[in-house]
């Protein structure tokens, strides 16, 4: 049980008198309960720290030394004193949750914690001299708060930067993170971020949904609903009467709909459609895309040209309004060629290309750890949980 | 005696130093305050057994977490949250067992948080619900089936959505023009109370001559439409991500 090195460590310091014995066994009774109430050794620690339990072992540590200090003043001379706990009794705890996520890398920034406090453990004798060298960096908060960081930070890069609805959230997380001094701390900021990042991701998100629609219609217009379908009818000749005036009243719809779209986003958002193709981001919610890497680090699209494919018929088509007819016939002067939606393999490929092109991010050193989704996490007491990366 | 005298300076130094937690601040400076006026450390534990401080530790960090969650609802208008955390504060202070006795505090804080969260994540499902249906103005009972359902989530600090899209906070939700807004509230209130909303008939007989004309001239269309037949379907891409926010995105055709 994970929490037994915090016992052998509180015994290991052998309190003595009736109330510090009551008060280790009032918390021993605590920390058991606790630890049943978990389930998932991975965020035991920081659930450890935040609770105050961490706070209060620290406590407890402090007073068992501070009163041994007073009994070692008073029984001096006496040959049979109760040794005080060394800093290396006083970490044993701490190994066996070293122990315990040391093959992670993803947890890499905890690990040099702790190896830290080992490395100080190991240059003094004295508790009270150990504590204040650990206190001096902080390393006990660092124990939680560069673990969480360390994760955070690795999983902000299997993001796509641009995707700022989706990397607000975790951005924010690492910036609390990283101002907090102490559990209180990380609670203020993580009140607060709750209502920022209900406020604000989803409105990053808005932008996107307006050009989105705008995309949808321009697909249908061009699409095998629409104009791509009469053109394949027509060069097939297989042309069945009401197919070909479904896709071309199709035509007129998604024109008059993208062209109202347009005018909403213009008159709301104030841009016009040359500065959603001038727009990095904004540009492909035009079109639909799945993502097949990370967490919407890559994107399976239908064609490298279908962007310019839409473009082309929102300016030649659908702004100046010509007609059905000479929209087909100017298909003549353009240099797009046919386009259709990826298919499985093809969906299949596009992860494998972008797992390659990104080999080299933490986040894929991290995905190596993977099995279907989750990090499988072993607890040294033959309990195993899933560590799933949260976004 | 002078290295634990250090030791709790610091801490006093971390806790005094950050403005969410003066009880552990206070509970250090205590212990300091003692060390120096005791000659040992005997003498100091003695007295703090009589005075209660021994004991004081772990409330001294629950009463901080409260005093955070009281500083940062009280920041957010969050009223009946910071009441809340006020209320156990003094619990604490006239027992300090009671966050041990009475561990279902934190579900009921959680609770009352989540109220405030859901109205935020309601108002903006509100908006999507509207965008969706004004994108074609068609299918109004769909719409107003979601926005019924939506309307559930709001609680605080009102359920009612008129007054909610009144207020400063909530039109900051919302990213378009101030007429854009109002044809969003005005729509959502149109749907609560009449169960109708205006829609769009998306009429193409203006255009039948039109249709008409390209069922005519399909033939002499025939060879265009073949010539852009004839040409390989382009294969699919995948649209890699930059790795910072100011790259760009590559793309890579699907061989």
């Amino acid at each position: 049980m994970m929490v037994q090195g915090y016992f052998d460590s509180l015994d290991s310091m052998h309190a003595s008198g009736a109330s510090i014995l009551k008060e280790i066994e009032d918390y021993k009774r605590e920390l058991t309960a606790f630890a049943e109430g978990q389930n998932d050794a991975a965020s035991f620690f920081p659930k450890f720290q935040e609770s105050g339990m961490m706070g209060k072992f620290m406590d407890l540590s402090a007073k068992i030394a501070l009163a041994a200090q007073a009994e070692t003043a008073a029984a001096s001379g006496e040959k049979n004193r109760k040794p005080l706990a060394t800093p290396s009794e006083w970490l044993e705890p701490f190994r066996t949750a070293y122990e315990t996520i040391k093959d992670y890398p993803i947890r890499e920034r905890g690990l040099s914690v702790y190896r830290r406090l080992f490395e100080i453990g190991e240059k003094h004798s004295d508790i009270t001299e150990f504590l204040l060298e650990v206190e001096k960096e902080n390393l006990l908060w660092k124990i939680s708060s560069e673990d969480t960081l360390g994760i955070l930070e690795i999983q902000l890069t299997g993001m796509d930067p641009l995707y700022k609805g989706l990397t607000y959230a975790t951005r924010k997380n690492i910036e609390a993170w990283d101002a907090s001094v102490c559990e209180a701390d990380i609670h203020y900021y993580q009140d607060l971020l709750s209502e920022d990042i209900a406020k604000t991701s989803p409105r990053l998100l808005q932008k996107e949904h307006f050009v989105s629609c705008l995309g949808a219609h321009l697909m249908v217009y061009r699409g095998p609903n629409g104009k791509e379908g009469i053109m394949e009818m027509i060069a097939t000749g297989n042309c069945p009467r009401h197919k070909f005036l479904g896709n071309a009243s199709n035509m007129v719809v998604a024109k008059l709909q993208a062209r109202r779209m347009m005018d909403i986003i213009h008159k709301n958002l104030g841009l016009r459609f040359e500065d959603i193709m001038a727009d990095e981001y904004l540009r492909f919610k035009l079109i639909s895309s799945s993502n097949v890497y990370a967490l919407s680090k890559a994107y399976v699209e239908s064609n490298s040209n279908l962007l310019d494919i839409l473009a082309d018929a929102f300016y030649h088509e659908i702004l100046p309004d010509i007609s059905l007819s000479d929209a087909i016939k100017r298909e003549t002067d353009v240099q797009f060629g046919r386009w259709r939606m990826p298919q499985g393999r093809e969906v299949e490929r596009a992860g494998d290309l972008a797992r390659k092109a990104f080999r080299d991010l933490p986040y894929s050193r991290y995905e190596d750890q993977l099995q279907g989704g989750s990090i499988r996490v072993g607890t040294g007491d033959g309990f195993e949980i899933n560590l799933r990366p949260s976004v | 005696m002078d290295t634990t005298k250090e030791l709790y300076g610091l801490y006093v130094r971390r806790f005094c130093n950050c403005p969410r937690t003066p009880y552990q601040g206070e509970y250090y400076q205590k212990w300091l305050d003692l060390l120096y006026a005791c000659s040992s450390n005997e003498e100091a534990e003695e007295k703090s057994k009589q005075n209660g401080l021994y004991t004081a530790g772990a409330a001294a960090v629950v009463k901080d977490r409260l005093f955070a969650g009281k500083l940062a609802a009280e920041k957010m208008g969050w009223t009946d949250v910071a009441a809340l955390c006020d209320d156990i504060l003094q619990k604490v202070e006239a027992d300090p067992y009671y966050p041990f006795t009475h561990v279902s505090l934190w579900s009921d804080l959680d609770a009352l948080k989540s109220g405030w969260i859901k109205t935020i994540e309601g108002f903006h499902r509100l908006f999507e619900d509207f965008l969706e249906f004004d994108d074609t103005r068609t299918e109004p009972d769909r719409a107003i089936s979601k926005m019924t359902e939506d309307l559930k989530m709001l609680s605080k600090p009102s359920s009612d959505f008129a007054t909610l899209a009144s207020m400063p906070s909530f039109r900051a939700l919302v990213d378009c023009s101030d007429e854009y807004y109002k044809e969003f509230t005005d729509t959502v209130c149109k749907a609560v109370s009449t169960r109708r909303l205006d829609t769009i008939f998306w009429d193409t007989k203006p255009y039948q001559g039109e249709i008409e004309e390209l069922w005519n001239r399909r033939d002499t269309l025939k060879n265009v439409c073949r010539r852009w037949y004839s040409q390989e379907v382009e294969p699919p891409c995948v649209r890699l991500s930059p790795n910072t926010p100011e790259g760009h995105y590559k793309l890579i055709d699907i061989d």
